[in-house]
């Protein structure tokens, strides 16, 4: 059964249960199928868009975007394309079957327990795999989804999570702010909040710890999944049994220790340590564009190589142990340093660049700067931030240290010698 | 009181204009933690997200009014 298909039988179940909440606006099921058939109506009649056609939208974080993209399976759309980051410092668009939503959303559905009458929070940007993914297990079942847009309101997020059966997604940087300025409020919310799950970056074991002494009725996963591989598997840490890794370390962990393998997952390790995954729910393939505006379709096959390395346990547990590419994690939003190289090369005085990731308390890492300058010039902080911002568009992207260097480390080959620079970093996704 | 804090946060966040009427708009979330925790660490306060308010964030001038307050409810 198609995933829209799944969405209607909800509808005509629960017609007049809350569907999306967003800002104080709410709609029940009955008000957002009917608002997503006139959607639907107004693509097809004013836009032109038909089955087969690639329609690119952009995202915004309200219900008219959840309106949209409901619409656009009404219309028969056979797959999403979400981008990610890519490892070039060129974004990657990444084609995801109807059938691998529906083995995504059955995933979560089992490993998390989504249902009837829950409300599901969501914080991050919806055009992100996280907070888009769990759209779909919610509407399959009948729950409430609340949309917060980011976490610059934490209040608006305590608001959110008070109603019982509530549960949200937060990426660990948004957990460690919550501990550290607002671990008491938290403690009010032991009862009404579910489940959290929380994935997209390494979490200390310290965190979890915390986590799970203030939430102690609250389910807790950590969870491996990215836009590529799908939802893969889950860490259950509010299980004492599972506590730290395995329940021996006390250190902060710097891999995510996750369990669990998902019913529609399969993983393996390749040869060089990476992780491969197989299953319903890895991406279709990745969608290139030629030189001459045509879009083709790059076939994932049967098994995806992940930039993930990782290993078994004696338990049989999935462990991360870091990345295979440069990209920087900043509090789990994915970052290529070439993308920062490239804006930064243009700004005036600046002789050579290189954007290495830099261990930060609060996101776990942040990109930073390192420069060369041509003779006579100086580097003023402020302003190489505020064109990187023009250039890079999005505030997390832009370093937020910066360095004057006599050299920028090549390698033989003339490249950059990033693994030169990542001894402080080193291990971390 | 209010030089030390406009070098602290310029320090921290380079992107944002610290003269601004309207800082509130220009912080994400980890704009405005970084502000907390960093004034909270300095000055020995306890701030929470009930203290992140639009008026409090207003400007720097709202911060040291705020820091101001935290100081005085502690003696």
């Amino acid at each position: 059964m198609k995933w829209i298909e799944c969405v209607s039988q909800v509808v005509e179940r629960f017609p007049d249960d809350l569907a999306v909440i967003c800002h104080g606006e709410t709609m029940t099921y009955a008000q957002l199928w009917k608002a997503a058939e006139k959607e639907a109506f107004r693509l097809r009649e004013e836009e032109h868009v038909q089955e087969g056609q690639y329609y690119f939208q952009t995202c915004t974080q309200d219900i008219a975007f959840v309106v949209r993209f409901l619409a656009l399976h009404l219309l028969g759309a056979q797959s999403d394309i979400l981008y990610t980051t890519g490892s070039t410092g060129k974004p990657k668009a990444v084609l995801l079957s109807d059938k691998g939503i529906v083995a995504n959303a059955e995933n979560l559905i089992e490993a998390h327990g989504y249902h009837y009458g829950l409300v599901f929070v969501v914080c991050g940007p919806l055009d992100h795999f996280g907070p888009w993914s769990k759209m779909l297990p919610v509407f399959m079942t009948g729950a409430t989804l609340h949309i917060l847009d980011g976490l610059k309101d934490m209040e608006e997020l305590f608001a959110a999570l008070r109603p019982a059966h509530s549960a949200t997604f937060l990426v660990p940087s948004a957990i460690r702010m919550l501990l550290q300025l607002n671990s008491e409020r938290l403690v009010s919310l032991a009862e009404s909040i579910e489940f959290i799950e929380t994935g997209a970056a390494p979490m200390a074991s310290s965190d979890m710890e915390r986590l799970r002494e203030i939430l102690p009725h609250t389910r807790l996963y950590n969870t491996y999944a990215s836009t590529e591989t799908g939802i893969v598997c889950t860490y259950p840490f509010h299980l004492p049994s599972t506590a730290g890794v395995g329940g021996e370390s006390p250190e902060p962990i710097q891999q995510g220790c996750v369990g669990t393998m998902m019913k529609h997952a399969k993983v393996s390790i390749g040869a060089e340590g990476n992780i491969c995954v197989s299953g319903p729910m890895l991406m279709a393939g990745y969608l290139n564009e030629d030189d001459e505006g045509k879009w083709e379709l790059e076939p994932v096959g049967e098994l995806f190589e992940s930039a993930d390395l990782g290993h078994f346990d004696c338990k049989g547990r999935l462990i991360l142990i870091g990345r295979s590419n440069d990209i920087i994690n900043v509090g789990g939003l994915k970052l290529s340093p070439i993308e920062v190289e490239d804006a930064a090369a243009g700004f005036p005085g600046i002789e050579d660049c290189i954007c290495i990731p830099e261990p930060h308390p609060m996101m776990g890492q942040v990109p930073k700067l390192l420069v060369t300058l041509h003779e006579g010039s100086t580097l003023n902080k402020r302003e190489i931030a505020r064109y990187l911002k023009e250039k890079l568009i999005e505030t997390w992207k832009v370093p937020m240290r910066y360095e004057v260097v006599e050299e920028i480390r090549k390698m033989p080959n003339g490249k950059k010698n990033r693994r030169s620079y990542l001894t402080s970093c080193e291990g971390q996704l | 009181m209010k030089e030390r804090i406009r070098i602290l946060l310029e320090d921290q966040l380079p992107l944002v204009d610290f003269d601004s009427d309207a800082l509130y708009q220009e912080l994400d979330s980890l704009g405005v933690t970084t502000i907390l925790m960093t004034l909270s660490d300095e000055y020995h306060i306890e701030l929470d997200s009930r203290d992140a308010t639009p008026k409090n964030l207003r400007s720097l001038d709202s911060l040291v009014a705020l820091v101001e307050r935290k100081l005085a409810d502690k003696e």
